[in-house]
């Protein structure tokens, strides 16, 4: 049996004592965060949860012998890797549109020490549906939806002081044309400065990054804007899938994007959506993209009006 | 809406287009009057309170060695010495002269407050961190004034060959939004082309470019300095555009306003705006040297109906008084001005403009068929805005 089925089975084990009756669980084999493992548990009576499991062992702590104690230093160290999780929870506590935190006895998470290795645990609301994988053909009234449902989660977000930061197709749950957004472990809020001490730092996933966060300064702003970005590439892949392997550079080149869009579908509704819409989206400079995003969702329901 | 850009000789012009309300605001020039003629002046006549009143501070004249100051001389919030970055090390300074600025300004009892402005020949020059600094601290003298806040620019036109740093300035501007309600642009137009009112497709591309994501960002938008070429900035949502009687006020040069060493000061031609040319006619050589036969003709392609277009047809030349030769300038500009004003979607002002301008075109081809033995009217300026709004709508997806 590999280490992490075992942490799992111990995990599952201390909640079963704390009350929680799980009837099954099983491990997902889902691509996230290197360090996660994501385990999908059914509570008797209840519906499915996600149990996740994080690694936050220091390196300090791998070349300390098992049977030693873990001292103050190492204590630190798991709590400083936890950081992003902590947010992800906080977040998740404030924007009901995220999945919602289970509450494990008092605690919204807890640790396990295992051997030469530190965990934090936590238990999710499962959201029905499956990530966002695109299919063959999606028509301007599933795009327009898909946007419209991205807004309102940024708006949700953003009214509570949060950006996700890391919205992605792997983030974004499907159900039936229903979207979902998942996974705020790199969310910011918006009143913090980004507290990093080094300039040219990345955050997010590369390929639906917006431009300021390829290289983010130690003074840089965060707003809602950040997001729109690539709820832009998003709905620009789904439209037109030659761009799903568009490479990175090409795909946020907005002159090849907007050729290979209007090849894609030259009828007047595709021109007004991506004109009025996803060109804004897509704006190299986050404040051309919207000035507010109930301005943003007042102009996509005109466009609505327009291309039904 | 139109306002007066303040110019040398100004009262009888200034009160004349006052008196037929041709003008919303005006814009001083410290280095042309002092403040306390001004103030007189305005306490006299009634008219200059009904509109807006700001002043262009010119702190950038302190930037150039050799410019000359003229009024601006005896000014407290200009340094003793020339504006650079050493001079920005002193902050105590630079505070001291920024308050002194927003004392200036209260002094003329502006009706919205203008940051002073530092020359920009580009978009990364290192003075712009230093501008952004003093933005900061003007802003934190005036904010809790009541008044409007407009962030005052001068760029040098090359700065819009390209619009890559461009782009960074706008997100750089974005900083404002809450603080500043509207930004004031001065562009320092290239002096190389000898043809009236041209301008580079690509400059002018990204200037409308520059305008647009302004607007976006809901700032009110004043043009200092321009001339026709400003139904361009009208149709991308320009608010505000402020111009002047003679030429060097409605189109800034470096050279001329006395940034530099310069004298090259013409006796200024008498001309009439045409609306159906989109140009600027010599009253002598484009008009009335037509030949009779064809006047009636020409006449109805050139004239507006404006209150000179009868002086022209009737009297000589030499007894046409220049100022009513400006009065018909601002007469065409507040003609142009409304037609934008009614239209809301950039989108149709831009069609509007396209329409204007290729009627123009037309215009101007006839004008030059028929004439015999007068002189031609360029189309080159039609021609390069045509181009440049092509651009700037193929670009911004319009």
């Amino acid at each position: 049996m590999r280490k992490i089925d075992k942490v799992i089975e111990t995990i599952i084990e201390i909640l079963k004592q704390s009350n929680l009756k799980i009837c099954s669980y099983s491990k997902l084999n889902v691509r996230s965060g290197q360090n996660k493992t994501i385990v999908c548990i059914t509570i008797e009576d209840e519906k499915e949860y996600i149990l996740k499991i994080v690694d936050v062992t220091p390196e300090e702590m791998m070349l300390e012998n098992e049977d030693k104690e873990i001292n103050e230093a190492i204590k630190f160290e798991i709590i400083s890797l936890s950081q992003r999780i902590f947010n992800e929870l906080e977040m998740s506590k404030k924007c009901p549109n995220l999945p919602q935190i289970r509450m494990i006895g008092d605690s919204f998470y807890k640790y396990i020490i295992f051997k030469d290795k530190a965990f934090m645990y936590y238990i999710e609301e499962k959201i029905e549906g499956s990530m966002l994988s695109y299919k063959d053909n999606y028509t301007i009234q599933e795009v327009i939806s898909f946007i419209e449902q991205m807004a309102i989660n940024i708006k949700i977000m953003s009214e509570n002081g949060y950006i996700h930061r890391d919205i992605k197709p792997n983030n974004i749950i499907e159900n039936n044309g229903k979207y979902n957004l998942i996974d705020g472990g790199i969310c910011k809020r918006i009143e913090d400065d980004e507290n990093i001490t080094v300039a040219g730092y990345r955050i997010g996933t590369t390929r639906y990054l917006a431009p300021e966060q390829e290289s983010v300064s130690a003074n840089m702003k965060w707003t809602f804007q950040t997001d729109l970005y690539p709820v832009g590439i998003i709905a620009t892949e789904m439209f037109v899938p030659k761009t799903r392997h568009l490479p990175h550079k090409d795909i946020r080149d907005i002159q090849i994007v907007a050729k290979e869009w209007f090849e894609n579908d030259n009828s007047e509704a595709s021109k007004i959506l991506f004109k009025k819409i996803v060109a804004n989206l897509l704006n190299e400079v986050k404040a051309l993209r919207s000035n507010s995003i109930d301005e943003f969702i007042v102009e996509l329901e005109k466009v609505k009006e327009v291309i039904k | 809406m139109i306002y007066l850009q303040h110019g040398p000789m100004w009262k009888p012009k200034t009160e004349d287009l006052l008196d037929k309300q041709l003008v919303n605001g005006i814009i001083w020039d410290p280095r042309e009057e002092n403040i306390e003629r001004i103030n007189m002046v305005r306490k006299e006549n009634s008219n200059y309170n009904r509109i807006s009143n700001v002043v262009d501070l010119k702190w950038f004249y302190k930037q150039f060695p050799n410019s000359t100051m003229k009024n601006l001389e005896s000014l407290d919030y200009f340094p003793d010495t020339i504006i650079d970055r050493n001079y920005f090390r002193d902050i105590e300074e630079v505070k001291s002269k920024v308050k002194k600025m927003v004392e200036f300004q209260e002094k003329m009892n502006v009706t919205e407050f203008l940051s002073p402005s530092l020359y920009m020949a580009s978009f990364n020059e290192r003075i712009i961190d230093r501008l952004f600094d003093v933005d900061d601290l003007f802003y934190e003298f005036v904010k809790k004034s009541g008044k409007e806040i407009i962030l005052s620019l001068i760029i040098h036109e090359s700065a819009f060959d390209n619009d890559t740093y461009m782009k960074e300035f706008i997100d750089d501007i974005s900083n404002y939004i809450g603080k500043y309600t509207g930004v004031y642009l001065v562009i320092d137009r290239d002096n190389s082309s000898t043809i009236r009112h041209s301008f580079s497709e690509t400059r002018l591309a990204n200037v409308l470019k520059f305008i647009y994501s302004f607007k976006k960002m809901k700032f009110k938008v004043i043009m200092g300095y321009t001339g026709i070429e400003s139904i361009n900035y009208m149709a991308v949502g320009a608010d505000i555009i402020a111009t002047g009687w003679f030429y060097s006020l409605r189109r800034f040069n470096r050279l001329e306003k006395g940034l530099e060493e310069y004298s090259n000061m013409g006796r200024a031609k008498k001309r009439y705006l045409s609306l159906n040319l989109l140009s600027e006619l010599t009253i002598d050589d484009n008009i009335q040297s037509i030949p009779s036969e064809q006047k009636s003709e020409l006449y109805k392609l050139i004239f507006n109906g404006n209150s000179l277009d009868e002086e022209i047809k009737t009297q000589a030349y030499e007894l046409i008084p220049m100022k009513n030769t400006f009065i018909q300038y601002f007469e065409g500009m507040n003609e142009l001005n409304s037609k934008f004003d009614e239209i809301e979607e950039v989108e149709d002002k831009l069609f509007e403009l396209e329409n204007m301008i290729n009627n123009a075109i037309k215009n101007v081809d006839i004008y030059n068929e028929k004439r015999q033995g007068i002189g031609s009217i360029t189309k080159k300026h039609l021609l390069d805005y045509l181009n440049a709004i092509k651009k700037f709508k193929e670009e911004n997806y319009i």
